[in-house]
């Protein structure tokens, strides 16, 4: 978890966890680093149009941003990836860059993962259902959720 | 400075169409993903809203579906969007009607 020390954020994690982590991001720097099929729901989460009914906005949009958002996403990605040690617990003084990268990578995989299995609020409301093929996924999500609500308690503390 | 009487500008026959820019406006859409309180947060990081306003921004987007979350001219709210895609929330932009 989480927690803000004399103004510091520190993370201290199990070697369990932070090999999920480790294992999480990496699935989803993977998925930003190589094409994915035109219209891929989970590629149009991550990178949305700019707007609902006005392609000439979203070209523009695009043109401008598109490029620089990707690398963007990836950078937060590695940025956080670097901060998990190879093996064992994770256990760090967080840095302000390094803070903000967890913050948005926790959300962005949340974001990846949930769009993949096509959850809806109704599914997230609910406790994880064992019988559920998408038990694991839906776990992995509550977790990384409740591990992002924490950073953002710690930073609001 | 003084004040100086009014220039008559437009001469007949001479209009140009230059119709005030109309704002754009940058809009987030609900997700069933993103957390509440992150959401809140973004709100309060990027736009420097006060946590009430960032929290009622946020309820709108909850519960309307979504919210208007800043306005101004086209650049800005390309930025706008640029910066809530890069943490996660769907926006897009639109002139305002």
């Amino acid at each position: 978890m989480f927690r803000k020390k004399f103004g510091t954020i520190t993370a201290d994690v199990t070697e369990d966890e932070a090999n999920l982590l480790r294992s999480v991001i990496g699935q989803y720097l993977d998925l930003l680093e190589n094409d994915q099929p035109p219209g891929d729901p989970v590629m149009e989460r991550l990178l949305p149009s700019a707007s609902l009914d006005d392609e000439e906005v979203d070209r523009k949009y695009r043109d401008l941003a598109l490029n620089e958002l990707q690398n963007h996403k990836r950078s937060t990605a590695n940025t956080a990836l670097q901060c998990l040690p190879h093996r064992g617990p994770w256990a760090q003084e967080l840095g302000p860059e390094e803070t903000e990268a967890w913050l948005v990578v926790l959300g962005d995989v949340r974001l990846a993962i949930g769009t993949r299995i096509g959850v809806t609020e109704e599914l997230m409301s609910r406790p994880v259902d064992p019988e559920d093929p998408d038990e694991w996924p839906m776990a992995i999500l509550h977790y990384l959720g409740a591990l992002q609500e924490n950073l953002v308690e710690a930073l609001s503390d | 400075m003084t004040e100086t009487a009014p220039i008559e500008l437009d001469e007949p026959g001479h209009k140009e169409t230059t119709e005030p820019d109309l704002p754009w406006v940058c809009i987030v859409h609900n997700d069933p993903i993103n957390l509440m309180s992150y959401v809140v947060y973004v709100f309060q990081k990027l736009f420097g809203y006060s946590r009430d306003k960032a929290t009622k921004l946020m309820l709108q987007v909850h519960h309307e579906g979504r919210a208007a979350v800043s306005s101004g001219p086209r650049e800005r709210v390309e930025m706008d969007v640029y910066r809530l895609h890069a943490h996660g929330l769907w926006a897009t932009m639109t002139k305002d009607a």
